[in-house]
């Protein structure tokens, strides 16, 4: 195993000692964020991975058929695999924690979490990926989990016999309104576009009597006291709205990045993903990006699984050159 | 301690799964209930949460949390630590 060399010229923050400062704190602790970790821990950095949850987006998946090595895994089993790899090598963790802020200009940058510790290190890796688009409702919140779903793979088998409605017209909301048709009494589609998932979906779901789809409408307000009860919707082209009695709403509208702590100190695109080189460079020294919350195409696990060797090594690649 | 945690959810519910390796890993014992097999426990996690209809719904130290976040249930469930 090689030797880190460290930059003897680097700028230390006032009254830090060595000892106090990580080579390496990783935020995120998704697929990207612990491929990162093993990675990093294999070229003996001192590393730190933060994170709110483990396993990240995966904990929203059915099913995976198509990582490497694993023709069928239930998502839960293979964040335990990712885990346990992870577990096998000296990494600190600090699991549960949000991030509060980061302070990335000095040579030691700082990650502070919601307790208030703040712990130093000489690089990071943003990996915090992606999180559901919301519809910004100010009911949205109050009735999430109570009829309001943004994971249809794991409520829609909740809905059995229900009038449900979908928001959105891409291949997640259709892969939603499928699951439903199996169970609900009626399924309504709702979208502001018209349906952009794959054609064999909308041949299927325009097939099924228990079907409705409203494209080019927009949900204007969600209606119900403690559960939902129904939603209104208004049409985009006349203005005329119409009030849909449903039990449950799946939102599968998008994903946003997690980068909200990264904003104004990180080049981000017009989706708000943090814009990242060939190496996983965020064209800050010796901060790095890897897995859904990049610029970096095609969201899958694998993808996120590389892309976090790439960072860590590009951070190893740092450490030693300084570049 | 209080009373002996309850995880309402399902066996293919991938955060219902984080969420009882989440007690099992710190040795904390819980009743587990399917509740897309068993209308009666769908009715029951239903009435306990408020008219929840999402899962994982966790009920410990008298506290209802509806869905798995590692973060909150350290800071809610205080009896358990």
């Amino acid at each position: 195993m090689p030797e880190v060399i460290r930059r003897s010229e680097r700028k230390m923050t006032a009254g830090l000692k060595e000892q106090d400062i990580y080579d390496l704190i990783i935020i995120g602790a998704g697929p990207a964020g612990m491929s990162a970790g093993i990675y990093a821990a294999r070229k003996l950095l001192k590393t730190l991975l933060i994170s709110k949850n483990v396993g990240g987006q995966v904990t929203d998946a059915w099913e995976i058929d198509n990582y490497l090595g694993f023709s069928q895994v239930d998502p839960a089993g293979l964040i335990k695999k990712f885990n346990e790899h992870v577990e096998k090598f000296s990494i600190e963790k600090i699991i549960a924690r949000h991030v509060a802020s980061l302070q990335i200009n000095d040579d030691i940058k700082s990650v502070t979490t919601d307790d208030g510790k703040t712990y130093y290190a000489k690089t990071l890796i943003i990996a915090t990926g992606k999180r559901p688009r919301k519809l910004g409702l100010p009911e949205e919140k109050k009735l999430g989990g109570k009829g309001v779903a943004y994971c249809a793979t794991c409520d829609a088998p909740l809905f059995a016999g229900a009038d449900v409605a979908v928001a959105g017209g891409g291949n997640s909301a259709l892969g939603a309104a499928m699951d439903l048709i199996k169970i609900a009494n009626s399924v309504h589609i709702v979208s502001i576009t018209p349906l952009t998932g794959d054609p064999i979906y909308q041949d299927k779901l325009r097939s099924s009597d228990k079907v409705t789809i409203y494209t080019e409408h927009e949900i204007v307000k969600l209606v119900g006291d403690t559960v939902l009860e129904g939603l209104e919707i208004r049409s985009l082209k006349t203005g005329e709205t119409k009030r849909l009695d449903v039990e449950g709403l799946f939102v599968e509208i998008g994903l946003l990045p997690n980068s909200d702590i990264v904003k104004g100190m990180l080049n981000l695109n017009q989706y708000g993903e943090i814009v990242v080189d060939y190496k996983c460079h965020t064209g800050f020294p010796g901060v790095f990006a890897c897995g859904d919350v990049t610029n970096v195409p095609f969201k899958q696990v694998i993808v996120a699984a590389g892309e976090g060797a790439k960072a860590a090594l590009a951070a190893y690649e740092y450490l030693i050159s300084g570049n | 301690m209080g009373e002996r945690v309850k995880i309402y959810g399902s066996d293919t519910c991938t955060n219902c799964s984080m969420a009882k390796s989440y007690f099992e890993e710190r040795g904390i014992e819980y009743d587990f209930v399917d509740v897309t097999k068993n209308k009666e426990a769908l009715s029951e996690m239903r009435e306990v949460s408020g008219g929840a209809r999402s899962i994982p719904v966790i009920v410990a130290c008298g506290k209802v949390i509806i869905g798995f976040d590692q973060a909150m249930l350290g800071e809610e469930l205080e009896c358990l630590k």
